[in-house]
């Protein structure tokens, strides 16, 4: 087991506190920030996140936040929201963690409401299709430049760039169905590297 | 209960809250494809034009980008579909976030943590470029659209502009009718 080693380089800080160990922030001005957060965050939150949590409010300093945001990407589900639960729990317990969620979704999820309503009326209009084809081309190419992005941060090892392509092949290229892909590629990426180290 | 059970939304809602909980180190945007398949493909609950239009459509509001699936809740099964999905994809993994927290689980040791996440990062890369190869197959149906999504793409790689810019200046150059 070479395990500790790398913690020991890592050096990860512990980036969850429990509550009472932080000053107390109100439910309400977790709610407040992260809904000011989530409304500035046009095409992606995160840069609006580090601005907000490390910068502004002060609630991380970089070294948690680094910590908070590989937390919630390893966990199941949007990283993001991870994110407000975790500091919302560290701020104001059960309620704080709530409110950061709430504060993030609630009013998007109404916007897009009135968005999506508007699109069942005029989305059959022919300038609103052309403005969304054009639209929609300029995003496959932020969702591709994402991909490359997340493909140029790994380590420059065959094994890793190996294992990309097969998952690429088998989801991108050939559509395999995406649960079995998914079931078997993880545990064997995570072995492999895990072996290649 | 069979007939709940059988309808659309409970059958989408909970395929993605299903997809959400499994979308582990790499975020919603990686699991498209599978939500393509499932109500494109299998479901035809959307045409493809639509999909594509909800997914550009919530990466251009505010908000997380994984609110498209909010569109296609409203889609599929109206206001309660729409709200229905939202927390479908959100409540269980924060749920989960928050035991974690709680218990202590995450926020110790970082060797599990790190092990998880170096060795699923290719697997996260991949998952992420097959998406955005999927909306390039339903999008670029032609040169002109194709050529926007590779000029978006390297000015997004080799520059610092905001994407809202380059999202703004494709509805500009299809409003023109130039894709």
């Amino acid at each position: 087991m070479s395990a500790p080693r790398e913690v020991a380089r890592d050096d990860v800080a512990a980036p969850v506190a429990t509550p009472a160990e932080e000053a107390r922030v109100s439910p309400w001005q977790i709610y407040v920030v992260f809904l000011r957060m989530s409304l500035g965050g046009f095409g992606g939150v995160f840069p609006m996140v580090y601005r907000t949590l490390v910068e502004r409010t002060r609630w991380l300093n970089p070294t948690d936040f680094a910590a908070t945001w590989a937390f919630g990407q390893m966990l199941p589900g949007s990283v993001i929201s991870n994110v407000a639960t975790m500091v919302g729990y560290r701020y104001a317990g059960a309620r704080g963690a709530i409110a950061a969620v709430l504060g993030l979704i609630m009013w998007p999820v109404l916007l897009l409401l009135a968005v999506g309503t508007a699109y069942a009326t005029v989305g059959d209009l022919a300038p609103v299709r052309r403005a969304l084809t054009g639209m929609s081309a300029a995003a496959v190419g932020l969702s591709m430049a994402t991909g490359i992005k997340m493909l140029r941060n790994l380590p420059r090892r065959w094994m890793h760039f190996a294992i990309a392509a097969c998952v690429f092949i088998a989801i991108g290229l050939l559509r395999l169905p995406f649960l079995g892909v998914f079931v078997l590629a993880a545990p064997v990426s995570v072995w492999l590297i895990w072996r290649a180290r | 209960m069979d007939a709940f059970f059988d309808s659309s939304l409970w059958q989408l809602a909970s395929h993605l809250g299903m997809l959400s909980m499994v979308a582990i180190g790499s975020g919603l945007g990686a699991v498209l494809p599978e939500v393509h398949r499932f109500v494109v493909e299998q479901h035809h609950w959307l045409s493809d034009e639509q999909f594509v239009a909800f997914y550009t459509i919530g990466q251009a509001s505010p908000g997380p980008n994984f609110l498209y699936v909010t569109l296609i809740g409203r889609q599929v099964a109206g206001l309660w579909g729409a709200m229905a999905v939202s927390a479908a994809v959100v409540v269980p993994s924060c749920l989960l976030t928050y035991v974690l927290v709680r218990t202590g689980v995450v926020g110790g040791d970082g060797w599990i943590q790190r092990l998880l996440k170096n060795g699923l990062a290719p697997v996260s890369a991949a998952l992420m470029l097959s998406s955005s190869w999927v909306l390039a197959n339903t999008v670029d149906q032609d040169w002109n659209a194709a050529l926007l999504t590779l000029i978006s793409l390297v000015l997004l790689l080799a520059t610092r502009i905001h994407p809202l810019w380059v999202i703004g200046a494709g509805a500009a150059i299809g409003l023109a009718g130039l894709v």
